[in-house]
């Protein structure tokens, strides 16, 4: 038969259509560079932990999750999403798919929500990390404690994988995935308004530090899960046809 | 059937540096049904702006671009239906090129898996297993071109330089598949910067000039260039019996041949060089040992002259071709033509000086004019041939160079195009 008899296609539907955002996605992150800065961030880990066993190991979970949360998540997070998008503006990501007849903005949702998910377990792995190396007597239990900051880092690195996300709609390659990045490190563990909108200062809430505007932890939560919910969300539909 | 509708588009590419345009077209008002339509010219005369907004990529600044009826833009149904190779090859995220091609599929909405039926076609099974990242530019290409071949239902394909830089064995499986796709109602549209490759796609053959659609070759790419004809003959050299330089020399001798250049293949990539009586007054036998094949360039009046040109020389000088053919004009001797009859357009405003070479055949409806051409006046005129003026008719085959000049045409001077114009006038029935 030949290919021109072939019967017009019917429109991808959404379900499909996040899917081959998804592989997409996932095909671009399960590479050398992704790999490397994951790589990099456990050996962080392990170097921190060992540097905070010697300092004494009272209080030495907490201050590995701080610098985890602080440095690691946020970079490996940002590392994840922009290789999601190959370092691309997220329009432009979406495209070799999107050529070929599938919604723009339903790849871009698939696309984000890969990046949001590889970026909440990596953070999970991450904490876990943290807490079973830095572990000491005289802490709390392993398990719960470990569980906690597993679903802190995850729920961190979805938040930052959204800004990240909705940043790369912006100025050439994406770059725009920068400026979330930057306002986050200068401005994110204050206690105002800018603690409260970025994930540094939720998270330094829900681990137990300074609360940003008096929120309270399932307010951080709230925030931290809001944004990426919403930024995915707003991020995609700003991909629309 | 129309297929493709593009109404006073003014558009540009994003290929330059930087993301800097690197062309753009200008008010481009357009109607194409099936059929394959190249158009030729460089990026910076607007043809990757043309692409992309045809594929859907970019929006146009101004204007619309319809696929029948749809934005392609704007509407992910249409994509799915037009085919699409550009200059740089941008293939699904995947671990290998088969996943690549399933992606693709299944972004089209296809159901069933016929990756093998998208690579074989064009040999290209090869590559099935291999990473995307491991391709060649070219071999990406090929893969993209399969790809665009196989559209499903297609409305339109869209092919930037579809027989340069794509590694397909059989090149001519790509313009046999091109026909079999307009065959079968779609409308394939080319763009390239080659002459050649305009002419071996057999479609109607537009010209874009500086963002304007200005003109259309006839068949064949005839009227491409002003240059007069010149037809490249292949040469089966014996050792020990005349050959090229023998058949050179019978050909200057020939009357109406203006020029021939020979190369005996002694040296791989030496230059042709160029021959009078004179200088082969004393040219003895052909050099054996060959590195390349030898070839001769004739250059005449016309196609016609050239040939029997070169077969009375070949016979007169018992040298055996193994092949003819015209040779095709570059795109400077394309760009210097275009800007010659525009300028005696400009210099012959009451002459109607016909920019197509020949009736529009069907499906074409219009080309219509840009609004404001910039560097002429009056604005040259692309659309049909217009009915004839009261004093002068236009011409099917434009002429303007009365004597034809051994060199490539370049931008006539002054007093060439009022000759020029003067001839055109002449020979109008009405004068």
């Amino acid at each position: 038969m030949r290919d021109t008899d072939v019967a017009a296609p019917a429109q991808v539907r959404l379900g499909a259509a996040i899917r081959l955002g998804a592989s997409a996605a996932r095909a671009r992150i399960f590479r050398r560079p992704t790999a490397l800065a994951v790589f990099l961030g456990l050996a962080l880990i392990v170097v921190a932990t060992v540097i905070e066993r010697r300092a004494g190991s009272a209080g030495a979970v907490d201050r590995v999750l701080g610098g985890t949360f602080r440095l690691i998540v946020p970079l490996v997070t940002f590392a994840v999403a922009a290789a999601a998008t190959g370092h691309d503006r997220l329009r432009e990501a979406v495209w070799p798919l999107a050529r070929y007849g599938a919604s723009r903005r339903d790849i871009a949702l698939g696309t984000l929500l890969a990046a949001v998910v590889a970026s909440a377990a990596l953070a999970a792995l991450f904490a876990v990390l943290s807490v079973v190396l830095a572990h000491g007597s005289g802490e709390p239990p392993l398990l719960r404690d470990a569980f906690q900051s597993a679903w802190i880092g995850a729920l961190t690195a979805s938040a930052y994988a959204a800004w990240f996300s909705f940043g790369a709609l912006f100025l050439r390659r994406g770059r725009g995935r920068w400026i979330p990045l930057v306002l986050d490190i200068l401005f994110g563990a204050s206690t105002g308004l800018l603690g409260a909108v970025f994930p540094r200062g939720n998270a330094a809430n829900l681990l137990g530090g300074a609360a940003a505007l008096q929120l309270s932890q399932p307010a951080s939560s709230a925030v931290l899960a809001g944004s990426a919910v919403l930024l995915t969300l707003f991020a995609s539909l700003l991909c629309r046809e | 059937m129309t297929m493709l509708v593009l109404a006073q588009v003014h558009a540009r590419d994003a290929a330059g540096p930087n993301g800097r345009a690197r062309g753009a077209i200008t008010a481009l008002s357009l109607v194409l049904g099936p059929g394959i339509h190249t158009f030729l010219g460089a990026p910076e005369d607007g043809t990757l702006a043309l692409f992309d907004a045809l594929r859907g990529a970019r929006r146009p600044l101004k204007g619309k671009v319809t696929v029948a009826g749809h934005e392609p833009f704007s509407t992910a149904s249409i994509r799915a239906r037009i085919g699409a190779l550009g200059p740089e090859p941008r293939l699904p995220p995947a671990p290998t090129v088969g996943a690549a091609i399933r992606l693709a599929l299944e972004a089209r909405g296809e159901v069933r898996d016929r990756g093998g039926a998208v690579l074989d076609p064009l040999g290209l099974s090869s590559l099935h297993a291999r990473r995307p990242g491991s391709l060649g530019f070219a071999e990406a290409r090929a893969v993209e071109l399969a790809l665009a071949l196989t559209t499903p239902a297609p409305l339109l394909i869209v092919l930037h330089e579809p027989l340069a830089d794509v590694a397909v064995a059989q090149m001519a499986a790509i313009p046999r598949r091109l026909h079999e796709v307009a065959a079968a109602g779609a409308c394939v549209v080319a763009m390239t910067s080659s002459p050649a490759d305009a002419r071996a796609l057999e479609g109607r053959i537009l010209v874009l000039h500086r963002g304007f659609l200005v003109r259309e070759a006839g068949g064949g790419g005839a009227g491409l260039a002003l240059d007069e004809a010149e037809i490249t003959a292949w040469v089966r050299e014996v050792p020990g019996e005349p050959g090229v330089r023998e058949l050179a020399a019978a050909l200057t001798r020939r009357p109406g041949v203006h020029r021939v250049t020979w190369d005996d293949g002694a040296r791989a990539g030496a230059p042709l060089r160029a021959l009078d009586s004179e200088s082969l007054a004393g040219a003895g036998p052909s050099r054996a040992g060959r590195a390349g094949p030898a070839l001769v360039r004739v250059r005449g009046d016309s196609a016609e002259v050239c040939a029997e040109a070169l077969l009375d020389a070949a016979v007169e000088s018992s040298v055996t071709l193994a092949a003819i053919a015209p040779t095709s004009p570059d795109l400077a001797a394309v760009r210097a033509a275009t800007d010659t009859l525009l300028r005696m357009r400009a210099a012959a405003p009451r002459a109607s000086i016909a920019l197509t070479s020949t009736p529009l055949p069907a499906p074409v409806i219009t080309l219509a004019s840009p609004r404001q051409p910039t560097p002429l006046t009056p604005p040259v005129s692309v659309v049909e041939p217009e009915p004839p003026a009261r004093e002068t008719a236009p011409e099917p085959e434009p002429e303007p160079n009365p004597e034809p000049s051994p060199e490539p045409a370049r931008a006539l001077p002054e007093a060439a195009v009022d000759a020029a114009s003067g001839a055109e006038k002449k020979e109008s029935p009405h004068a």
